[in-house]
């Protein structure tokens, strides 16, 4: 069963969500990679959220089955 | 579907491997003499193109000694006897160091066995010449490598060779050796293959197994052969099929060869009984005109009218770019904290990204996997086969930090192979056949097959190979004092 989340609707705080994910990790990301490093996260949030777009199609009636 | 006409060219479908192996087996050549001309090409064009990481000298020539001894005893030599073949450097051979494109694998200690799939190839005959550069830890499309320098592409050695099997692709491109190895994670060997203007195979995952080649993301990762025709291909891909315990994703099938079906030479042979289907929708969108124009040109030659539409092909993308970010980086977290100034510097941040990213995202793509695999399984019960541009353009710049598809702006190392991963994503196999018309770089079709079908790929594969030139392969030599600074 796929769930959805609500994430996606509102802007990613990217600076924010780095700095908890970083702090949960335990690891000090060297300044010089930050900007990097953001960018790419950016790159993956907008790849889950398209991901994630396509999931109504995956939750209506048949979900799982063929449907081509 | 309409094509616009071409030029008629001829060039011969050459298959190197088997003409060599041909030659040392009935002693017309030796294999040593085969070694020797091998290794003087390379010395010649590897300043220029910056494809080999090492060449294995002394070992070529023991290994060629024993084949040219084993043919005197009156042993078979096998069916790649003498012939050349070169790896990627992520594949474990025997006393070497298996660098994988990084330097932080430099000071490992030697491999102390083949790879599974090199030892297969050595058994037939097959000499391992030397191993190839690579992206660090295979990730990006473009080889652009800063610990190694760029790979070059053998048609224009200011453009890229694609990646991240670049060295592969630039090896057999530039004729330096009729086959090489490569991996596939997300279009690895289809994306050099296309640039290069040369034929290769990603097979279905869990065919070949990938017992000593390194990592990168266990659930996309795939072996497979580049070479610069469809029976060369073909040969190599057989040779290498077998089951293998060490890897887990290894299937427990009996070898299906493929060459003994492409014998024919009349392309209709090839193609009966198949109901061949064309991508649309995303794999239309994101192309140049260029780029289209080799499906359609394949889809002339083969009689392909079906046009089809694989649901979500964009959002399968995404969710395989997610699921490679976010294993890849795990994979490589530990080195990320310790030594993350010795990483290549856009695989590093790419790397930590991705083990940062949330885990919510990345446990969303397999369960969307199989959703779109039942899609795809689906669209397979109305075609056999289809067809598919392999990259979205030709090969860019070295150096360059974009690239116009469709009217947008992307990142060449990010996105050459935004067409390849919604077929990896699900395992299915595929040939990236080379398009090349005079006076333009080379580009690629995907010939992408039902799970295990590999003989339809290359059924039409050889269709293509024999129906025009266009779908030849033409290896290009840097010509000499070609040389560049890298």
């Amino acid at each position: 069963m796929i769930h959805k989340q609500d994430e996606f609707t509102s802007s990613f705080d990217v600076e924010n969500y780095l700095d908890g994910a970083l702090k949960a990790a335990g690891f000090a990301l060297p300044t010089a990679y930050r900007e990097g490093v953001i960018m790419n996260l950016n790159r993956l949030h907008a790849m889950a959220a398209e991901m994630q777009a396509a999931l109504p199609e995956l939750a209506g009636p048949g979900a799982g089955e063929p449907t081509a | 579907m309409s094509t616009q006409p071409h030029p008629i060219v001829t060039h011969p479908i050459v298959n190197r491997a088997l003409d060599l192996a041909a030659q040392v087996s009935s002693r017309s050549r030796s294999a040593f003499d085969v070694v020797g001309e091998t290794l003087a090409r390379i010395d010649s064009a590897n300043a220029t193109l910056n494809c080999f990481s090492e060449v294995y000298r002394e070992q070529a020539y023991a290994a060629a000694r024993a084949v040219d001894a084993a043919i005197a005893a009156g042993r078979n030599p096998g069916p790649l006897a003498g012939v050349p073949v070169a790896v990627k450097n992520l594949f474990d051979v025997a006393g070497h160091v298996t660098l994988a494109g990084s330097r932080l694998l430099a000071d490992q200690a030697p491999a102390q066995a083949d790879a599974f799939i090199i030892e297969r190839l050595r058994r037939a005959g097959a000499i391992v010449v030397g191993a190839l550069h690579m992206d660090e830890f295979a990730y990006g499309f473009t080889t652009e490598n800063s610990h190694y320098g760029a790979v070059r592409n053998p048609h224009d050695p200011s453009l890229v060779a694609g990646g991240s099997s670049g060295g592969s692709g630039a090896a057999v491109g530039g004729g330096l050796v009729p086959i090489a190895l490569g991996t596939d994670t997300n279009g690895s060997i289809r994306v050099p293959a296309a640039l290069c203007g040369i034929w290769g195979l990603k097979p279905t995952f869990g065919r070949l197994s990938r017992s000593g080649c390194f990592p990168f993301v266990a659930s996309l990762d795939h072996v497979g052969p580049l070479a610069d025709s469809v029976s060369d291909l073909a040969l190599a891909y057989d040779l290498m099929q077998g089951r293998d315990a060490q890897d887990p994703a290894c299937a427990a099938r009996e070898t299906e060869a493929v060459s003994p079906l492409l014998a024919a030479l009349d392309p209709a042979a090839h193609l009966h009984g198949l109901r061949i289907g064309i991508a649309a929708d995303y794999f239309q969108d994101h192309v140049e005109p260029e780029a289209w124009q080799a499906v359609e040109r394949a889809a002339a030659l083969v009689g392909a009218t079906i046009e089809i539409v694989l649901p979500q092909a964009s959002a399968a993308r995404a969710a395989a770019f997610l699921m490679t970010a976010y294993e890849g980086g795990k994979l490589h977290w530990p080195n990320l904290t310790l030594r993350a100034q010795e990483f290549e510097p856009l695989s590093r941040d790419r790397l930590l990204a991705g083990a940062l990213s949330p885990e919510r995202w990345y446990l969303q793509a397999p369960e969307f996997r199989r959703w779109y695999r039942a899609q795809v399984d689906a669209v397979f019960q109305r075609v056999d086969v289809i067809l598919a541009p392999s990259t979205p353009r030709s090969a860019t710049p070295i150096g360059a930090t974009t690239m116009t598809v469709a009217g947008q702006q992307m990142m060449p190392r990010a996105h050459m192979g935004m067409l390849t991963q919604p077929i990896s994503f699900i395992g299915l196999p595929v040939v990236a056949a080379p398009f090349h018309i005079p006076g333009k770089m080379p580009l690629g079709v995907q010939i992408i097959a039902p799970q295990w079908r590999e003989d339809r790929c290359l059924r039409v594969a050889r269709a293509l190979e024999l129906a025009s030139a266009d779908f030849r392969a033409k290896p290009r030599q840097p010509e000499a004092g070609a040389r560049l600074t890298l």
